[in-house]
């Protein structure tokens, strides 16, 4: 069975379809792309999934019905996601912005009625993602760089099956960007996490994904194996010509 | 209002850290000594005595709001409705139903508790300006409703009054002497500050911060919004019922008046002028607007001129308020003994890259 | 039954002037994100500022005495949103900066009032006496007279929202701030002539109401809540919403006025509120008050 199965979803803001009766469906251990213009409605996808926007059609895990429910439930059925702009928590550094995760996202309890345990010792993840040494830094002291890091491992932290990443590499110089493919790269093969990622830079998505999918005014475009998928003439007048068909 | 506050002291790994002594938990209990040991100082100085204890209980209330203004973020106005409520409901029980005074404290708790849920149910799910809205327009509308509601036992427009002291070990509590209620609304004032001390400093703490911070964030990490800012309005209210019913035994008269614009723009000036966000400041903000105030009395119409100038003043000019002030304070001498060491050992690590 | 509809006459002319007062203070939170909580003491202050000229100072006509009080209206807002609004918009939590300090002006202003005139209450007098037999109902002139001024005022703002490149202009910030601005419509005039505009239907419905209740220091915040209580009800931002609940509102008044009493306008209100937002949690025609 699909991990995660979307169903005819559609999510309006007044006359627009951000998001317009698309379907798909995710195999556990995958890494999924999702590309597409700006306001193509990539972000509304994962804040659907996510539970921040409720629109119409189904949206399954593990074949239950996970529309409907408010974000944090989401997060204890283990789907856990990042933003595209990184906002941590301000007042806090950066190992307490983790244990907010760990102790909050570990609260509930799986699809399947079993408790999951929380993590045992952060400096594990924190060496994972590299900010060994700033963990009592505030974060209002990071770069862009290290604020990603930080709301990525704090998403980690609440120990997901299935991590959503909004343009992680967005704004970030050609060293960090591939710091962070490598990292999520590893997630997935090391961690088994199956990943959902929304980027712009192409040859990132044909070297991690193994599926594509392209938005284009909240439809699907394409959906396939990356290296046909921006091959494809459409696809290519979509993100290269004009902003908008 | 800026959204530096004092950092979190507790998070679920680093729970002691509540315990340790900080400049929170000094400056409160410091607060705390020296008042406990006024009234030796004070002998029976009735009149001062009287404005140190309405300062408490106003004080009480000022951390209690801070709590939901500063912390949690959320706009409620209506926190004097839930004082008010809870001097109704255990001036009526006293006066209507014969009770004993002491159970009114559970009893305005309760009522404080259930009203602000029950405002709470429907706001929290909207938008946080809706709360202000909504909040504002119950605290203006609970004034008529008292007055019309003299059926059910509210006294109408001159409200409750006399009301019955309390009264320990058959004997009973006299104006005359205000020790044995200074320490009563001492013991209350206490009672506030640690709950909020504890609600902010601890894992529930951490909850309704990050909410504040960072929201959409914090849901993603697996808090529920709805939940930890429900109960944080009941803590609020719960502590404003208590204080809104000792005040009624205290002053002996409870009536619509409470719910004057004067009462409400003191209590936002204690907490401005105290700190928003910065416990305990706006506990200390309520003994300087209680005191000032007195000390105006001779200015009676222009004081409210007054307040009214202070809080766009304060809003305007120094929105951090007096604990504000001492972070700066506190910072600069940091930064410049910082910059001595520096200069003196010049050798000494520093902020810079190791190595 | 005869008496019912005059009843009901009286509500919807209170109605269209409370349309006008929650009007000014929707455009302002649609437009330049302004919860302004001093707006009751506008009210007051469009009030007070017609007694001093048709009462208290000098006699003048009703006509001249809008003439004078509307621009005045207009630039005191125009100031208020300059010196303390302005600068409150580069800080982070300026939603509850701006409840702060307005509610800091209200009283402020309010008790300038009160030391100026005293706390006795005032009342202006009706604009034009006797009445006049309409198909066997009795109207007053000062009924109809308010009903033209009010209706003249919300057909020139109709007009204005829609024909002018300010009143475009500010239609345009209400939908998108960023965009309007990336299309060079200055914001910070556009917000300041808002708050002027707010400010001024704020004063206009100080002076059409002033002869209907008591004028005191401080009864411009039951006109406040009455705003807040409307603009809920339909919606924030809702200029359909507004317009529905104000006649609703203002029928009940009228009604509930008659039958027990003024002083049980405010707990109904509340009630109409609260069965509306039970029902429809955004109010009326509200879209956008519901979050995750
Ligand atoms: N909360 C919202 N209200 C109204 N419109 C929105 C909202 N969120 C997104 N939109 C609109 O939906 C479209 C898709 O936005 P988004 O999903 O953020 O695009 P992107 O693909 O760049 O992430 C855009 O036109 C955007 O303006
Ligand atoms: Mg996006």
């Amino acid at each position: 069975m699909a991990l995660l199965t979307l169903e005819h979803v559609t999510q309006r803001f007044g006359a627009l379809a951000a998001v317009n009766d698309l379907s798909f469906e995710l195999e556990e251990g995958e890494v999924f792309g999702i590309a597409g213009p700006n306001g193509a409605g990539k972000t509304t996808v994962f804040n659907l999934i996510s539970g921040f926007l409720h629109g119409s059609g189904r949206i399954l895990l593990d074949g239950k019905r996970i529309d409907g429910l408010p974000p944090h439930r989401v997060t204890h059925l283990g789907i856990a996601r990042t933003f595209q702009i990184p906002q941590p928590f301000q007042s806090m550094t950066v190992v307490q912005n983790l244990r907010i995760g760990e102790y909050y996202g570990s609260q509930g309890r799986t699809a399947d009625g079993a408790r999951r345990a929380p993590w045992k010792d952060l400096s594990g993840l924190i060496e994972f993602v590299g900010l060994q040494g700033k963990e009592d830094r505030p974060v209002s002291s990071l770069k862009l760089y290290d604020k990603k890091l930080t709301v990525l491992a704090s998403a980690l932290a609440t120990r997901p099956r299935l991590v959503m990443l909004d343009e992680a590499l967005g704004g970030l110089s050609a060293v960090e960007a591939e710091l962070s493919l490598a990292l999520l790269q590893r997630l997935n093969k090391e961690w088994g996490l199956t990943v959902i990622m929304i980027e712009h830079l192409m040859s990132a998505l044909t070297r991690s994904c193994d599926r594509l999918l392209i938005l284009n005014n909240g439809e699907a475009l394409r959906l396939g194996e990356p290296r046909a998928v921006v091959e494809d003439p459409a696809v290519i007048e979509c993100l290269v010509g004009g902003k908008r068909a | 209002m800026k959204r530096d506050r004092t950092p979190v002291a507790a998070l679920p790994g680093d729970r002691p850290k509540a315990l340790r002594f900080n400049r929170q938990n000094g400056i409160t209990l410091g607060l705390v000594v020296i008042l406990a040991l006024l009234p030796l100082a004070l002998g029976d100085s009735t009149y001062t005595m009287r404005l140190l204890i309405v300062s408490m209980i106003w004080g009480g209330v000022a951390v209690a709001w801070d709590l939901l203004l500063g912390y949690a973020g959320i706009f409620n106005l209506g926190q004097i409705g839930f004082f008010a409520l809870g001097a109704y409901a255990s001036a009526m029980l006293s006066q209507n139903a014969g009770l004993n005074p002491w159970w009114g404290l559970l009893a305005g708790a309760a009522v404080g508790a259930v009203l602000a849920v029950l405002l709470g149910l429907p706001s929290l799910r909207m938008a946080g300006i809706y709360i202000a809205l909504l909040t504002l327009a119950f605290y203006e509308v609970l004034g008529p409703l008292l007055t019309v509601g003299q059926a059910v036992g509210t006294g109408g427009k001159r409200g409750i009054s006399p009301i019955e002291p309390y009264s320990i070990g058959g004997h009973t509590l006299s104006s005359g002497n205000q020790v044995p209620w200074f320490y009563l609304a001492l013991g209350l004032f206490v009672l506030c500050l640690v709950v909020c001390y504890f609600a902010i400093n601890s894992r529930f703490g951490a909850s309704f911060i990050a909410l504040h911070d960072s929201e959409q964030f914090a849901q993603s990490l697996g808090i529920s919004r709805y939940k930890v800012s429900l109960l944080i309005v009941a803590i609020s209210g719960t502590l404003t019922g208590l204080m809104g019913a000792f005040y009624a035994h205290y002053t002996g008269v409870v009536s619509p008046r409470i719910l004057g614009l004067e009462v409400f723009i003191y209590l936002v000036v204690m907490v401005l002028l105290g700190g928003v966000g910065k416990f305990p400041g706006p506990a200390i903000g309520a003994f300087v607007v209680i005191f000032v105030s007195d000390w105006l009395r001779a200015f009676e119409n222009f004081r409210l001129l007054i307040f009214g100038a202070l809080v766009v003043a304060l809003v305007m000019l120094a929105p951090r308020g007096l604990m504000g002030a001492l972070d700066s304070v506190q910072g600069f001498v940091h930064h410049r003994r910082g910059r001595h060491a520096a200069a003196e050992a010049p050798a000494a690590e520093t902020d810079g890259p190791k190595p | 039954m005869r008496e019912f509809i005059e009843v009901l006459i009286t509500g919807i002319t209170i109605g269209i002037v409370y349309f006008l007062v929650a009007v000014g203070f929707t455009l302002c939170y649609g437009v330049g994100r302004v919860l302004n909580y001093s707006y009751g003491s506008f009210f007051t202050w469009g009030a007070y500022l017609a007694w001093v000229l048709a009462v208290g100072y000098s006699k003048l006509n009703y006509v001249l005495v809008f003439v004078i009080v509307l621009p005045i209206m207009f630039f005191l807002g125009v100031a208020v949103d300059q010196v303390l609004i302005r600068p409150l918009r580069k800080r982070p939590e300026f939603d509850f900066s701006v409840i702060l300090v307005t509610l800091g002006l209200a009283v402020f202003l309010d008790n300038l009032v009160l030391v100026i005139f005293g706390a006795r209450t005032k009342s202006l007098p009706e604009f034009l006496t006797g009445s006049v037999k309409l198909g066997g109902f009795t109207i007053s002139w000062q009924l109809i007279a308010m009903f033209i001024f009010a209706l003249v005022v919300a057909v020139v703002l109709f007009v204005f929202m829609a024909r002018t490149r300010t009143g475009m202009s500010m239609r345009a910030v209400a939908q998108d701030p960023t965009g309007a601005r990336i299309v060079g419509i200055p914001l910070f005039r556009v917000f300041a002539v808002t708050f002027g505009i707010s400010t001024l239907l704020c004063g206009a419905g100080g002076i059409l109401l002033a002869p209907r209740f008591f004028m005191t220091p401080t009864g411009g915040w039951t006109f406040l809540v009455k705003a807040l209580i409307i603009v809920i009800a339909g919606g924030l931002g809702s200029l359909r919403g507004t317009l529905y609940a104000s006649f609703m509102l203002g029928i009940i008044e009228a009604i509930v006025g008659w039958k027990l009493g003024l002083l049980w306008v405010m707990p109904f209100w509340f009630l109409v509120l609260f069965l509306v937002l039970l029902v429809k949690p955004a109010g009326l025609f509200g879209a956008t008050a519901r979050k995750g």
